[in-house]
């Protein structure tokens, strides 16, 4: 980033620049506050399965025992729990 | 040099206005002056004869990269001592917050710019939204317009909270400096009322006097003249108002005090 006005590249027009302010935005197919395989319905049809991959992370070791214990409370895989504190990180 | 946002959350209270007689008063001081126009209404382009400028604020905060704010800086109708940033209608599209950090675009992208003018007002939308945080972000002054009606109070009171807000989180230059009243009418027991109230809740924030209603000031705006060239009373009455709260400000410089050379002479 520069404030010299020579280093950088001139302002261009923004691309949304002619598109009137009320014209409707598409956000994509709405996104349900409900898992996948949360409900009866979704049994119809199967919920949509990601590929499952490996993240090494180093986390203190209190934390850890914290979701182990958690994941014991709940009856689910720590790796679920991690999962899913992932999730919600991600579509914040 | 000042920043100034010049903000309400009430539409049509009088934030062009209050702008437009800084930039006046401070055209009348010949002071080198950029408006901001972060309304997507773009009343303070249109009344400063920059409607359709090749870029505008909307280009700019899409952009937001340091300092190229300056290529959206025209000339304003008033003269080369006050130049503009317009606005337009797709000012719209950056009312939604983008990513972290969004509120800092306007700052960002204007970097080193204000240090090139005395002062930098800018006039904010009707609201408390993206484009106003943008704006009190980028400030360190703030005037908050107001009329003397029952609904206007809360608006100012909202307005304060958010300035408030602003500086205890991304700005802690910020300062409200003033509370301006609008449309002011004396022989209206209401208004009289709703002032006292005003001064209660806000204290020595409330800007005296008042601003009266005047016909110039419309008239002005539509003749793409500073209120200070209109020439009625209601009009002067108005640009006096409006020198003493450019004061407020940015005190005048005072003179440098005179070496006599006699002194040396003799």
């Amino acid at each position: 980033m520069t404030n010299d006005p020579t280093l950088r590249s001139r302002l261009q027009k923004a691309e949304d620049a002619d598109v009137h302010p009320s014209t409707p935005v598409d956000t994509g197919p709405e996104t349900s506050l409900r898992r996948p395989g949360a409900s009866t319905a979704d049994s119809v049809g199967m919920p949509d399965k990601d590929k499952l991959v490996s993240l090494d992370v180093k986390v203190p070791k209190s934390l850890r025992k914290s979701v182990r214990r958690e994941a014991e409370r709940r009856g689910v895989s720590v790796d679920e729990i991690v999962a899913e504190a992932l999730r919600d990180r991600a579509q914040r | 040099m000042t920043v100034v946002a010049v903000l309400s959350m009430k539409g049509g209270v009088g934030k062009s206005t209050v702008a437009l007689g800084l930039a006046s008063a401070a055209w009348d001081r010949d002071l080198r002056t950029l408006v901001i126009d972060m309304d997507p209404q773009a009343n303070a382009s249109m009344a400063l004869d920059v409607l359709g400028a090749d870029f505008t604020t909307s280009d700019v905060l899409a952009d937001a990269r340091a300092g190229v704010a300056a290529d959206a800086i025209v000339e304003s109708g008033w003269g080369p001592s006050v130049s503009v940033i317009a606005s337009e209608r797709s000012l719209e599209h950056r009312t939604s917050v983008r990513g972290r950090n969004s509120s800092q675009r306007l700052r960002t992208a204007l970097a080193t710019v204000p240090k090139r003018f005395d002062l930098v007002l800018i006039d904010c939308p009707p609201s408390l939204g993206e484009l106003t945080r943008n704006a009190l972000t980028a400030a360190d002054r703030a005037v908050i317009v107001t009329e003397p009606s029952h609904f206007s109070l809360h608006g100012a009171a909202e307005a304060l909270e958010a300035v408030d807000v602003i500086s205890r989180s991304t700005n802690p230059r910020l300062r409200a400096t003033a509370v301006v009243v609008n449309r002011f009418r004396p022989d209206d027991r209401e208004h009289r009322l709703n002032l006292e109230r005003l001064a209660d809740a806000h204290g020595r924030l409330i800007y005296d006097p008042p601003l009266p209603e005047c016909a110039g000031i419309p008239q002005s705006q539509r003749a793409v003249s500073p209120i200070h060239t209109w020439n009625s009373p209601g009009s002067r009455e108005v640009a006096e108002i409006m020198d003493d709260l450019l004061d407020m400000l940015v005190p005048p410089k005072q003179p440098e005090p005179r070496v006599s050379i006699r002194r040396f002479l003799t």
